[in-house]
């Protein structure tokens, strides 16, 4: 049943995605809880961006299920999107709009009532109220970074899915990004993020899970490889090179 | 990096761009249907030639070629924006200057050459062969007729590509002066009709069709060296970073749309339209030329056909011409902007459509003044009937076949076939619904729920398509 209570804010069961002969997502079993800042790491090509648009109902699995805040984002792909925020991979806003138009654009979509209070605080946090009036596609690639990272949580969402959200971004705001997603899943949200900067993950993320050529090798956390006296990037890459070879 | 390299570079890139897109066969196919069309249409020269003054068939075939050179020529540059979108600056070689070690010179050189010999292989070659091929069985079209087309369409075409990256050089300099300069060429163009030189004699890639002659080809070829000249030797790329900055109009538009179903996407496409390059102004230029040639043609055709009634004609082929309107509402943003959103592909389409009925006002201002002009004011209602028919219609074609993406999809060769056969019967049906009488023209009102139903369900089928293939 669509929206029944879970433990879990993301569950994926056997979830598998196939784009003609190639296997992007080879039968996952994904399963996190509420208030969890999940990364998702991997080498580049591994399938973590397939898993986010899987995730997201943007498109759908080859087999399996996958449900997001209790909704089957393969069967209502609209409503998993509406509850929840997402930076893409790649997508960059329209060209034509300013970037404070894009915000009203995208507040417009998800209803958000304090739209103008959401803009002013946004611009002001990131430091970019200088684009306000610019159109996107005159904006560097670290200002729409910082554009994209607005959008998706300017409707305040229990749960985020952030496609390497640190790219382009200098250190100083990248130390701002990672202060506000630690406090915001500090705040009982979720946030899943994909990433392949393992440093990134260490330091913020609960949980952690490795892939590599769309098959989950590893979950677990960085306090259980601490535990073990495992150093993440060690672990990652002796993990990845015994499954390449 | 030697020319030869680049240039052979280019026209793989060029092929790959498209075959990516289509598939190697689907994008092969269209010179071929391209061929038979030529050929077909080589059918029917007898007929135009017992109704038309002579040489309007061959000027009509040489200005086409002129203005699909001209839009060659700007989609090469203008173009390149929506491709960056979908393949990413990076990924072109028109931009390895900021890699390697080419000048941009070098590059636009190999660019211009590349241009002209790819799309001649693939709009003039396979037209001529087409012609050939009708020389073969109609007597009027002579055995000469398909070599010296092959220079002189060729040529009109050069000069139209050359002519294109001459004025794109001009707007990298100052846009007044490209204003300048495309003012000059209209003042020039009506001081051209009113003189009543024969086209024949002004335009030398027809005037070696009509007397073929070395001096004709020559100056022709002459021009369009020098026009490729000046556009490289002024050429000026500085990859700019636009500072300019604008006020905030999407809730007022917003506002203004507030009866459709998503004023904020309709906002924006206006929004897009304006702020693109050439403003709201290239909808209508663009749209302007065809309607012209047209009402040119029914201006004339009117006193050789008797029995036609030219108004309802205008109507329902500017009709189908509306449509084209869609294209350029889906021409700046991709569906991959609004994925991650609460959104389906559907409903980009509705909004689209609603943008759509919005601009749909510019061709009935057209109508209201061509009606009077064809000789009976009271066939306004037929014709608006007829027009508003197959504008849905033709859209809606349009929306089931190629969904958010017609300036890509209707190259497909399958595609654009499957377009034609779909619009083709219903006009060829109203027009001859209206011979007997022209308020039988009126019919072309129940194209409208056909049209209607096929955007509902193309919305719904390219969402599929992309919840299967994003």
């Amino acid at each position: 049943m669509d929206g029944e209570i879970s433990e879990y804010v993301i569950e994926a069961r056997n979830l598998r995605k196939e784009y003609g002969e190639v296997v992007a997502v080879a039968g996952i079993e994904l399963a996190i809880r509420k208030g969890e800042l999940y990364g998702l790491l991997g080498p580049n090509g591994s399938g973590k961006t397939t898993i986010i648009r899987l995730l997201t109902g943007q498109v759908q699995p080859t087999a399996g299920s996958v449900r997001v805040m209790g909704i089957d984002a393969a069967a209502h792909p609209v409503d998993a999107r509406t509850g929840i925020g997402v930076i893409p991979e790649q997508e960059t806003p329209p060209s034509f709009l300013t970037a404070e138009e894009y915000l009203r654009f995208v507040g417009d979509i998800r209803h958000v009532e304090d739209i103008e209070e959401q803009c002013d605080w946004w611009f002001s946090y990131l430091d970019f109220d200088d684009a306000r009036t610019r159109l996107c596609k005159d904006l560097s690639r670290g200002t729409r970074q910082k554009l994209m990272f607005a959008q998706a949580f300017l409707h305040r969402p229990p749960l985020a899915l952030i496609d390497e959200p640190l790219i382009n971004l200098d250190p100083v705001m990248q130390r701002k990004v990672k202060d506000f997603l630690m406090d915001y899943v500090g705040a009982g949200n979720t946030i899943f993020l994909s990433t392949h900067i393992l440093a990134i993950a260490e330091e913020i993320c609960t949980g952690i899970a490795i892939l590599n050529r769309g098959e989950l090798l590893f979950t677990g956390s960085p306090a259980e490889l601490r535990e073990r006296h495992e150093d993440l990037e060690r672990f990652f890459l002796n993990l990845i090179s015994g499954h390449t070879e | 990096m030697a020319f030869g390299t680049l240039f052979t570079a280019m026209l793989k890139e060029e092929w790959r761009m498209h075959s990516t897109m289509f598939g190697d066969l689907g994008f092969f196919l269209f010179p071929v249907i391209l061929t038979v069309f030529a050929a077909l249409a080589s059918l029917a020269v007898p007929v135009f030639i017992a109704v038309m003054p002579p040489g309007t068939v061959s000027a009509a075939a040489h200005l086409f070629y002129l203005i699909a050179g001209v839009s060659v020529g700007s989609f090469g540059l203008l173009g390149r924006e929506v491709m960056n979108r979908r393949f990413g600056q990076a990924s072109l070689l028109a931009y390895s200057s900021r890699s390697l070690p080419i000048s941009e010179r070098t590059i636009i050189g190999a660019f211009i050459l590349k241009d002209c010999l790819y799309y001649f292989l693939f709009w003039v070659a396979p037209a001529v062969a087409g012609v050939a091929i009708g020389s073969l069985v109609v007597a009027e079209i002579p055995f000469t007729a398909a070599p010296l087309l092959l220079v002189s369409l060729g040529l009109s075409f050069f000069l139209g590509i050359a002519a294109a990256f001459f004025l794109s050089t001009v707007y990298a300099w100052s846009p007044r002066a490209l204003a300048t300069a495309i003012g000059f060429l209209v003042i020039a163009g009506v001081l051209f009709a009113i003189s009543g030189i024969p086209l024949a004699k002004a335009f030398l890639p027809l005037t070696f069709y009509t007397a073929p002659a070395p001096l004709p080809a020559v100056m022709s070829v002459l021009i369009i060296l020098l026009l490729a000249g000046i556009s490289i030797a002024f050429l000026n790329i500085d990859f700019p970073e636009s500072s300019r900055r604008y006020r905030s109009r999407l809730p007022v538009l917003a506002r203004t749309f507030a009866m459709t179903s998503s004023p904020c996407f309709v906002a924006k496409d206006f929004i897009d339209l304006r702020r693109s390059d050439g403003g709201m102004g290239k909808i209508v230029f663009s749209f302007l030329f065809p309607v012209a040639i047209i009402w040119l043609l029914l201006t004339i055709l009117q006193y050789f056909i008797p029995g036609l009634a030219p108004g309802i004609i205008f109507a329902i082929l500017l009709g189908v011409f509306t449509s084209t309107f869609y294209n350029w509402l889906t021409e700046y943003d991709l569906f991959t902007t609004y994925a991650f959103l609460p959104v389906t592909v559907a409903q980009v389409v509705r909004a689209k459509i609603e943008s759509y009925l919005i601009l749909n006002f510019i061709p009935v201002l057209f109508l209201l003044v061509a009606i009077p002009f064809f000789g009976d004011a009271r066939l306004f209602l037929p014709a608006l009937a007829a027009f508003a028919g197959l504008s849905l219609y033709a859209v809606g074609v349009t929306v089931y076949l190629c969904g958010l993406t017609p300036n890509v999809m209707l190259y497909d060769a399958r595609t654009f076939l499957l377009y034609i056969a779909a619009i083709a019967p219903f006009v060829l049906i109203l027009i001859f619904l209206s011979i007997p009488s022209p308020w039988y023209a009126t019919a072309g009102i129940l194209l409208v729920p056909a049209g209607l139903a096929l955007i509902r369900k193309g919305g719904e089928r390219h969402t599929s398509f992309a919840e299967r293939n994003f």
